[in-house]
């Protein structure tokens, strides 16, 4: 799935990956949660979410872990 | 002498709360094995208690993921602490309570201070506080501690605290509470008596916390099996719901936080309206870049042009105190010097080759100290991030390497200590590596005496 600017996700699961940082969990990326890509940065990675009001940066190789719905 | 901890998330204002208590007499102790620093200071109170305050590592959560997380939870867990401080930005309560929570379920003694009061009344949010005190069940304090406002509350809220007889969790954690509370009764008659209370070991198990685990299994045979039970609970529970239990425990904090925060809080306007403009420059395809190369450029000419002609004002000055030196210093004979001249005008010219650079430095960490207020810095390693990678390091590496001098000159010294905020290990060794080789400002005379050294052969 490609995260393009402005499309928007939703959590679809939330098993731990290694890669995970406690972070996640602290802003609140569980089932349900909707995502909205904001940008990618201008060398294209990383990208940019708004996730529950906070913003969040991920590789794309660690954003393509996450199991997202396209909403 | 008391002893108080601050705890709380990073960028929540902590050291600056530290600062205003303590007047910012502190010194730094660093854990043995591990690059966490944990500041200590001291403060009095109105009826003349000293305490020690403590600055704890800021953290996100409670778990065992990360160094810092494990350095403020063993302080907290080994250390008599009387009361917790817990730091929260008061413009994203939402995160700050995820931690809080924890420590509410640790049983701690403890108090918010709600910082950044300021920031959160320009977004337009608005927190009852006494409704989130009668909540949760603790005292509250507002503060904007970068301008030492809400010192005389705190210290007061310090002095008049008392401990509540029981802090009820405001989590609920739904299906899992049967399991937490069998657990809890296992954990409490366990022979051996564990640091933390049941409840709170009962939850970590849950969440497959490895260090609650050790502490479980050094009680014996008895902790052995209740950690078989626990796998066992956790896995029958995982296969029913079709999700971790840990992952169940995130969902119910996060479940709990959003409802409370409903009842207590407003939202008048978004506030990020100006932030979001300013990004779509700074880290623009095509501006983000240019803008980046003209802030270098800028810092390159502040700090490296203007910073040198400032050094020709203090040039003099030093060769007079070298001079002076060797006035005071026994004169030299035809033939030998004194041991005590040579050594002092030694120690004089190393001095003043070390003193020549303050200006640099002066303008350099200045600006650094400036983009990094101004929240350019994580816009650097937003637009670096993909070059680093490649060397093995993170956009987190970018302020380390300035400060160690990437673009222009620095010092290895801040850029290694820098390189503590790198939460990846491996990106961490590679950076202080990296660091330790750059064109770092004090190593131009050592480069200057080996190339006229060798150049000259």
């Amino acid at each position: 799935m490609k995260f393009s600017p402005a499309k928007r996700f939703a959590s679809s699961d939330l098993t731990p990956k290694e890669f995970w940082p406690s972070v996640l969990w602290t802003w609140a990326f569980i089932r349900g949660a909707i995502v909205k890509v904001l940008r990618n940065a201008p060398l294209v990675d990383p990208v940019e979410f708004v996730l529950e009001g906070s913003h969040v940066s991920l590789r794309h190789e660690e954003a393509h872990l996450l199991e997202v719905a396209l909403l | 002498m008391k002893t108080l901890a601050l705890v709380g998330q990073p960028n929540c204002g902590k050291s600056t709360i530290f600062n205003m208590l303590t007047g910012a007499r502190q010194h730094v102790a660093n854990y043995p094995g591990i690059t966490v620093d944990v500041k200590k200071g001291k403060c009095s109170l109105k009826d003349g208690t000293v305490c020690e305050v403590v600055d704890l590592p800021g953290i996100y959560s409670l778990t065992s993921y990360s160094n810092e997380e494990v350095v403020t939870r063993d302080f907290i867990l080994n250390n008599q602490v009387d009361l917790v401080i817990n730091v929260l930005d008061s413009s994203n309560l939402k995160q700050g309570l995820y931690l809080s929570v924890q420590f509410i379920e640790m049983g701690v003694p403890m108090l918010l201070a709600l910082n950044m009061a300021d920031v959160a009344r320009r977004r337009g949010i608005n927190t009852d506080m006494e409704k989130l005190s009668s909540i949760l069940g603790i005292p509250i304090v507002q503060t904007v501690s970068n301008r030492s406002k809400g010192k005389d509350d705190l210290v007061e809220a310090i002095e008049t605290y008392s401990p509540l007889p029981s802090l009820t969790s405001p989590v609920n954690y739904g299906e899992l509470e049967a399991l937490i509370l069998e657990l809890t009764d296992q954990i409490a008659a366990l022979p051996t008596a564990l640091k933390f209370p049941p409840r709170w070991g009962a939850i970590k198990l849950l969440e497959a916390d490895s260090m609650v685990r050790q502490s479980i299994e050094a009680a014996g045979s008895q902790g052995t099996e209740l950690l078989e039970k626990a796998d066992a609970l956790s896995a029958a529970f995982a296969e029913k719901i079709g999700d971790s239990t840990a992952g169940e425990v995130g969902i119910s904090r996060h479940q709990s936080i959003a409802p409370l925060l409903k009842k207590v809080q407003e939202q008048t306007s978004s506030g990020r309206s100006f932030t979001d403009k300013v990004d779509r420059i700074v880290v623009n395809r095509f501006i983000g870049p240019l803008l980046l190369l003209g802030i270098i450029y800028l810092l390159y000419q502040l700090s490296i042009i203007q910073g040198y002609k400032l050094t020709d004002y203090l040039i003099p000055w030093l060769n007079k105190a070298e001079f002076l030196m060797s006035v005071v210093l026994p004169r030299s004979g035809i033939i030998e010097e004194p041991i005590l001249r040579a050594l002092g005008l030694g120690i004089m010219a190393a001095i003043n080759s070390v003193l020549v650079y303050i200006p640099l430095f002066l303008i350099l960490f200045s600006c650094i100290a400036f983009l990094e207020d101004v929240g350019y810095m994580p816009r650097i390693a937003f637009i670096l991030d993909r070059i680093l990678r490649r060397f093995g390091l993170q956009g987190q590496s970018t302020l380390p390497l300035i400060l160690g001098g990437i673009f222009v000159g620095g010092c290895a010294v801040p850029g290694v200590m820098a390189t503590r905020v790198i939460a990846d290990e491996r990106a961490r060794l590679a950076t202080i590596l990296v660091v330790s080789l750059m064109n770092c400002l004090a190593k131009i005379p050592l480069y200057t005496l080996l190339m006229s050294t060798f150049s000259s052969a």
